[in-house]
């Protein structure tokens, strides 16, 4: 207690608030003439009284710096002794101080920018209760050759589901679009149809009503639904009261009986609806044939990974015992965390170890410059040594006044990163959990402590360099010359450059990698010819196909009828040239696949060697529309009836991986098993899979992502085979499609006023989404690379025009003697040549070293791509000639009387 | 033999007891008493004096104001305070039991 009131007062003391010095030497100046006013009574002559009363009581001095001492805190008043001269000594050279700001700011701005994207999505729990138990469940069939991994099938779920041992909780679902009506004009919202415990699952319950329940699952007792907070205040008006809310979806009617709360976070932010998971008798989805669904399981507490594993793996064996089908399919798991993140994890750190060189170059070039400058103090150094600073308090000094740069370089990094955030949703598309990232308090944390950092980083060399008591004495004996450099300080500030050179050339060569694979993925060739293509889905109601039947060949006549009816009013629109429809786009990814079955050769002995290849119901025409070209037969059309014999088309992919050197146009396949590797129960009598004639082969478009070769991809006529309710359509126009929208959609209006235009996109914009994370990756490696280049160039420019201030009186005394301006020239750039020489060869080692970490990124190009090597080393080297030459020709400039007149 | 300085610790407790009996006192007083009551075998020196009232100062067992000496003379005079009258009483205390067991070590051993 005692201690504390002393320490606080002594924080008193240092705000001026208590003694002054004047009191104490008020006090003590009474102390001795009392004394000697004593010595005096007792018989000493006056000034022999004063002389012994100053003796016995010891040094006034002394005794008034201890006295001082205690009476604040030494440490934190010089401390702010410092950074008083700190901000001085700033405040003197606004040219340096807003150089090195601005390399700080970038610097560091840069990186705290990346640093909350990299904290939000990678280092942020996910926003669920007890976030390590959940788990990403899905299956996987290696055995019989898929890549990869997939979803599950309902029967297989439901099994998982009430078999399990080791899941505290385990739920499924997939997405869908939904067709909402009745409340302004229709609308397509995006949906996601879910187990009934999913919410419970993730440990979130809604904010208004309820969650879904078990029953719900029934058939009949399903139309209940669950929407966002942002639907709820959009489409409700934030209505407190939910009850007797009734919402017509594809032309069902449901009612709302809960609303998630506004930061309830869902896998696809885009999702604004939930609606139980269930399953009318027979349907064909709700069987082994069809893996689709997501799974999310939350474990019992204490039950590991491995243990999950094996528990699901025996079900899913159990369950390929009863169905053959099954065979092979195992189930695996993994933290959902890592699930959802993997795909960025290896970006984002690219881009944070980008950031983090640009910064460290930066650091390299205040390093220098403060040397620079430091030379120019050594006299103020030597004197303020001399009055007594002892080494430490000088370290502690040049210290100080580094980290007050780097905080204020810090804090305008900040408001720079703050200012970024505008950017935020450009990757919106690109990134999970965006929604996620701000500048928090971990953001913040993470700025300070990166600028206290870098303040020490920069500032230590140079500060270890000046307060070196031998320099002291040298330049106080050269009585304030400060020019002279020693060779150590010398090779110190070429070494800096030298490595910063180096580190420009590792950033440089990685965003010229990212760009070169980022053009790479560009000039893909993607199959298609996307100018000029308009492309939208439209969603199907139940009510277009009331009686689903898994036999029946081909779309019903409602089904066909609306393909037909839409896609040629279409047609009819001035400027469209062709129209046609399809399940799903190029690069919306592979995710219709079927059996099939070449009849030309033996048949596959069981069901799991059974080849799979991706399937495309096609309408009128898709091919022209969308510009994939045909290579061999012809393509669908007016033949191709419902009762005509079935026809397909296949891609290149196809036809090469089966008919490598044959032709493949005739031969006959099934889009099925063989019908003995059908279960029994499941082909009625009398029923025979129909055999598909191949027709035609057509280019390969990528389906998938671009940087993944064209998969195999069978088509069929919607009339002849499996058709889709939510097709999308491509029209290609001469003009602008976009101009299109509105006349197509009151073409479908006229058709069916319930129906909406969704996803309008054109197919450049689909392309350009696609490829959206590596043009991010591209464009940020670029400018990170860019802005290591200039600091590189400036490190260069520095340290050559100090140079050449250094030997101003050398170039005067060889001009003199006959030097033309040419030969100086060369003299100043083969120095810094050199210098750029030895950091090139340093940074190509290094680069060859570290590049290798983003080959998972690259697409097309090796991490070692000589090409990119060499541009880049002519490119810093050119840069490092110019930054060499503006102070060589100043040295041309030196008039030689001028120059021996200084020395 | 020499004089001795005075040793912190002790110090403090010697103020304090200095105060206790004289009433407030100023600093060149308090030496003074010290010394005349060590019989002039101590010696106190600004060095140590001054830190240690201001010490005590900041723990609250004393208080100072400006006054005039007895020779018209501007001087701070010490005071103790109510926190200083028991912690007279305590070190006093604490002081006489340590003595007194480091006496005991010193004494000739009984046989």
């Amino acid at each position: 207690m005692r201690r504390l009131r002393g320490f606080l007062m002594r924080f008193a003391g240092l705000l001026g608030m208590r003694r002054h010095d004047g009191e104490l030497a008020e006090e003590l100046d009474a102390h001795v003439s009392m004394h000697v006013e004593d010595n005096v009574r007792s018989g000493m002559d006056p000034i022999e009284a004063r002389r012994q009363a100053l003796i016995k009581l010891g040094g006034m001095m002394q005794s008034r710096e201890i006295y001082r001492d205690q009476t604040r805190v030494p440490l934190v008043e010089t401390l702010l002794q410092d950074l008083r001269y700190g901000a001085r000594m700033l405040r003197k050279n606004p040219g340096f101080t807003a150089i090195a700001m601005i390399t700080l700011a970038l610097g560091i701005g840069a990186n705290t920018a990346i640093f909350s994207v990299v904290n939000g999505v990678l280092l942020r729990s996910l926003p669920y209760k007890d976030p390590a138990r959940l788990m990403s469940v899905y299956c996987s069939a290696p055995s019989r050759g898929v890549a990869g991994n997939f979803g599950t099938s309902p029967p297989d779920f439901r099994a998982l589901r009430e078999q399990n041992h080791t899941f505290a909780s385990l739920s499924a679902l997939y997405g869908g679009f939904f067709n909402l009506t009745g409340l302004q004009r229709p609308e397509r919202i995006q949906g996601s149809v879910v187990s009934a415990e999913y919410f419970s699952t993730l440990g979130v319950q809604p904010f208004l009503g309820r969650g879904f329940l078990p029953g719900e699952e029934k058939w009949g007792s399903h139309h209940v639904v669950i929407v966002s907070y942002g639907f709820w205040r959009n489409h409700l008006n934030a209505a407190p009261d939910i009850s007797n809310k009734i919402f017509n979806l594809d032309g069902e009617t449901y009612n709302l009986v809960g609303v998630m709360p506004a930061n309830f976070y869902d896998r696809n932010p885009g999702i604004e609806l939930w609606l139980p998971m269930a399953w009318k008798p027979n349907d064909n989805y709700d069987s082994h044939n069809n893996y689709f669904l997501t799974m999310v399981g939350r474990l019992k507490p204490g039950v590991t990974r491995q243990q999950a594993y094996s528990d699901l793996n025996a079900i899913m064996l159990n369950i390929a015992q009863q169905f053959p089908e099954n065979k092979g399919i195992g189930a695996d798991l993994k933290p959902l965390h890592e699930a959802w993140v993997s795909e960025t994890r290896a970006a984002l750190l690219v881009l944070l170890g980008a950031v983090g060189l640009v910064l460290l170059i930066a650091c390299v070039n205040l390093a220098n410059l403060l040397l620079a400058r430091s030379a120019g103090r050594q006299k103020e150094i030597a004197i303020r040594s001399a009055l007594g600073a002892d080494r430490g308090r000088l370290l502690r000094q040049f210290i100080t006044e580094s980290m007050l740069l780097s905080l204020l370089g810090g804090s305008l990094g900040l408001a720079l990163a703050w200012f970024s955030q505008g950017l935020l949703p450009l990757a919106k598309n690109v990134l999970p959990f965006m929604s996620q990232v701000h500048l928090d308090g971990r953001v913040l944390l993470f700025t300070v402590v990166l600028s206290l950092l870098t303040g020490v980083l920069f500032g230590l060399i140079p500060a270890l360099q000046n307060s070196r008591s031998r320099k002291l004495n040298d330049s106080l004996k050269e009585g304030g010359r400060t020019s002279d450099e020693s060779g150590g300080r010398n090779r110190l500030r070429i070494g800096l450059v030298v490595s910063e050179v180096a580190l420009a050339m590792v950033l440089l060569i990685g965003s010229g990698l990212a760009i070169k694979s980022f053009q790479r993925l560009l000039r893909v060739d993607t199959g298609f010819a996307s100018s000029g293509v308009l492309t939208f889905g439209v969603n199907l109601p139940q009510s277009y196909d009331p009686q689903p039947d898994d036999l029946r060949i081909g779309a019903p006549p409602r089904v066909v009828e609306f393909y037909q009816q839409f896609l040629d009013r279409i047609e009819q629109i001035p400027g469209v040239k062709a129209a046609g429809a399809t399940s799903s786009l190029p690069l919306q990814g592979e995710n219709w696949g079927k059996y099939f079955v070449p009849l030309d050769r033996p048949l596959p002995a069981s069901i799991d060697a059974v080849p799979q290849v991706q399937y495309r119901p096609v309408a009128s025409h898709y091919f022209r529309a969308i510009g994939i070209g045909l290579v061999k037969g012809r393509l669908l059309d007016e033949r191709d009836q419902v009762n005509s014999a079935p026809s397909v088309l296949i891609n290149q992919a196809l036809a090469h991986k089966f008919w490598p050197d044959r032709d493949p146009i005739g031969k006959l396949i099934l889009l099925a098993p063989p019908e003995n590797l059908v279960p029994p129960n499941l082909l009625p009598p009398g029923y025979h899979i129909p055999k598909m004639t191949i027709v035609g082969v057509v280019a390969d478009a990528h389906y998938g992502t671009l940087d993944t070769e064209p998969a195999p991809v069978v088509y069929a006529s919607i009339r002849q085979h499996d058709f889709s309710m939510t097709p999308s359509f491509t029209v290609r126009t001469d003009g602008d499609p976009k101009a299109l929208v509105s006349s197509i959609r009151s073409e479908l209006a006229q058709i069916d006023k319930d129906l909406p235009m969704a996803d309008v996109a054109t197919m450049e914009e689909l392309i350009s989404t696609s490829v959206a994370q590596p043009r991010l990756e591209a464009v940020l490696l670029g400018l990170f690379g860019g802005l290591a280049m200039v600091l590189a160039a400036v490190g260069i420019y520095g340290m050559m025009s100090y140079s050449v201030s250094q030997r101003t009186g050398e170039i005067g005394i060889r001009m003199a003697l006959g030097a033309s301006p040419w030969n100086i020239l060369k003299m100043i750039c083969k120095q810094g040549l050199m210098l750029t020489g030895t950091g090139l060869v340093a940074g190509l080692g290094l680069a060859l070293g570290l590049t290798r970490l983003m080959s998972k990124v690259l697409f097309g190009v090796s991490p070692t791509d000589p090409f990119t090597f060499v541009v880049i080393v002519i490119l810093l080297a050119s840069v490092a000639l110019l930054a060499c030459y503006v102070p060589a020709r100043r040295a041309t400039k030196v008039d030689p009387l001028m120059a021996l007149r200084y020395e | 033999m020499g004089k001795k300085d005075v040793w912190q610790g002790t110090l403090a407790l010697m103020v304090l007891k200095t105060l206790q009996a004289m009433g407030p006192l100023h600093g060149y007083g308090i030496a003074r008493r010290i010394e005349q009551t060590s019989g002039d075998s101590l010696v106190v020196q600004y060095g140590t004096l001054y830190p240690a009232l201001l010490k005590l100062e900041q723990e609250g067992y004393i208080a100072s104001e400006w006054g005039v000496s007895e020779n018209k003379r501007r001087a701070r005079y010490y005071r103790l305070t109510r926190a200083g009258r028991k912690q007279v009483e305590k070190e006093a205390r604490e002081w006489q039991a340590t003595t007194a067991i480091v006496a005991r070590f010193l004494m000739p051993e009984e046989r």
